[in-house]
């Protein structure tokens, strides 16, 4: 249940946008890599439960990565499933991962707040 | 007002992770995040592998777990200064945590720092504390369907230790089966067998240890 410090996190992350960007978050869109460990529902129930207790009033949308890698082998891009760094067509070993490993907040929507 | 970010949820942490690796190789100090399920073997194997090592290299442990300090004290050798963390709840541990238990070492008088985290296949792998590699423990006991269940914490293991073989003929445990799965998931890995509570079968993991730490003096 890492979720629950990987939610305190994200209302953080949310602050420091809404103070850098001078806005007042309604609704988050969060990117969560294949590969990053996190459990969406576990996420977004931890996250609802914060948001009640600090009386926040924002909505977040959750955006699930799956795992790309390149392989130099096939000279392309693969999507890699059931988490393994081997490439489904030619099983080579050596990949490049280039996408899938992602938790960031992608997109913060809210009204601009003065000062 | 749409704002589009990139911007990492977990980059507090990373960013002291970041911090805590430069002052890592500042001082040449190799450090490995070890990584299993409650009852794998990781305070027994460390036991004896500081047994092995205290001789020639300064070794310095960071024990995480939720609550108690049994682990620090068993691994508390003289020679060897061990630090426990208790995590109060969480199920890992936190670059910020392993920065506060640092205050207690004195890096330029170690060669080898090693994080026993909270005992969890899970949670631990998602949060990176500055270390050179992560060290994975998966004991006979759990069963060989364990990599599968859990592939997240062996996909990102640069080597695994297979803890109480001599149990095999006892259990229903394919060595075969555990190492395929490990190696399908992360085929890259290094894989050793061992028996924590026999000192002798470490010797291959700490030949491979001993290359590690020569590698990181090297690089100061």
């Amino acid at each position: 249940m890492h979720e629950a410090s990987v939610a305190l996190s994200t209302i953080e992350a949310v602050k420091d946008i809404e103070k850098r960007e001078k806005i007042k978050a309604s609704r988050v869109i969060v990117e969560v890599g294949e590969g990053s460990g996190v459990n969406i529902d576990a996420l977004s129930f931890c996250l609802s439960s914060i948001i009640k207790e600090e009386g926040l009033n924002i909505s977040f949308e959750f955006v699930k990565k799956d795992i790309t890698a390149f392989c130099s082998e096939c000279n392309k891009e693969i999507t890699l499933t059931n988490l393994s760094y081997i490439c489904p067509v030619c099983k080579n070993i050596s990949l490049n991962i280039t996408e899938g490993m992602e938790l960031n907040i992608k997109e913060i929507e809210g009204e601009s707040v003065e000062g | 007002m749409k704002v589009k970010v990139v911007y990492p949820i977990l980059k507090g942490n990373d960013e002291i992770a970041k911090q805590l690796k430069e002052r890592f190789d500042e001082h040449g100090v190799l450090v490995f995040n070890l990584i299993s399920s409650p009852g794998a073997g990781k305070t027994t194997f460390l036991e004896n592998l500081i047994k092995n090592l205290s001789r020639f290299y300064r070794i310095g442990v960071i024990v995480g777990d939720i609550e108690d300090t049994v682990d620090a004290e068993r691994l508390s050798k003289p020679g060897v200064l061990s630090v426990q963390l208790n995590t109060k709840g969480a199920c890992h541990l936190d670059a910020g945590m392993i920065r506060e238990g640092l205050s207690f070492f004195d890096l330029s008088k170690l060669d080898v720092l090693i994080i026993e985290n909270v005992g969890n296949l899970v949670c631990p792998s998602d949060f990176y504390l500055g270390e050179d590699f992560k060290l994975v423990i998966l004991s006979v006991t759990e069963g060989d369907d364990k990599p599968k269940k859990y592939p997240g914490t062996f996909f990102k293991a640069d080597c695994v230790l297979i803890n109480k073989t001599d149990l095999i003929p006892y259990t229903n445990f394919s060595l075969e089966k555990a190492k395929n799965d490990i190696l399908s998931i992360n085929p890259k890995v290094r894989i050793f067998e061992i028996q924590a509570t026999k000192e002798e079968t470490l010797f291959d993991f700490v030949r491979f240890l001993e290359e590690k730490i020569r590698w990181k003096k090297k690089k100061v």
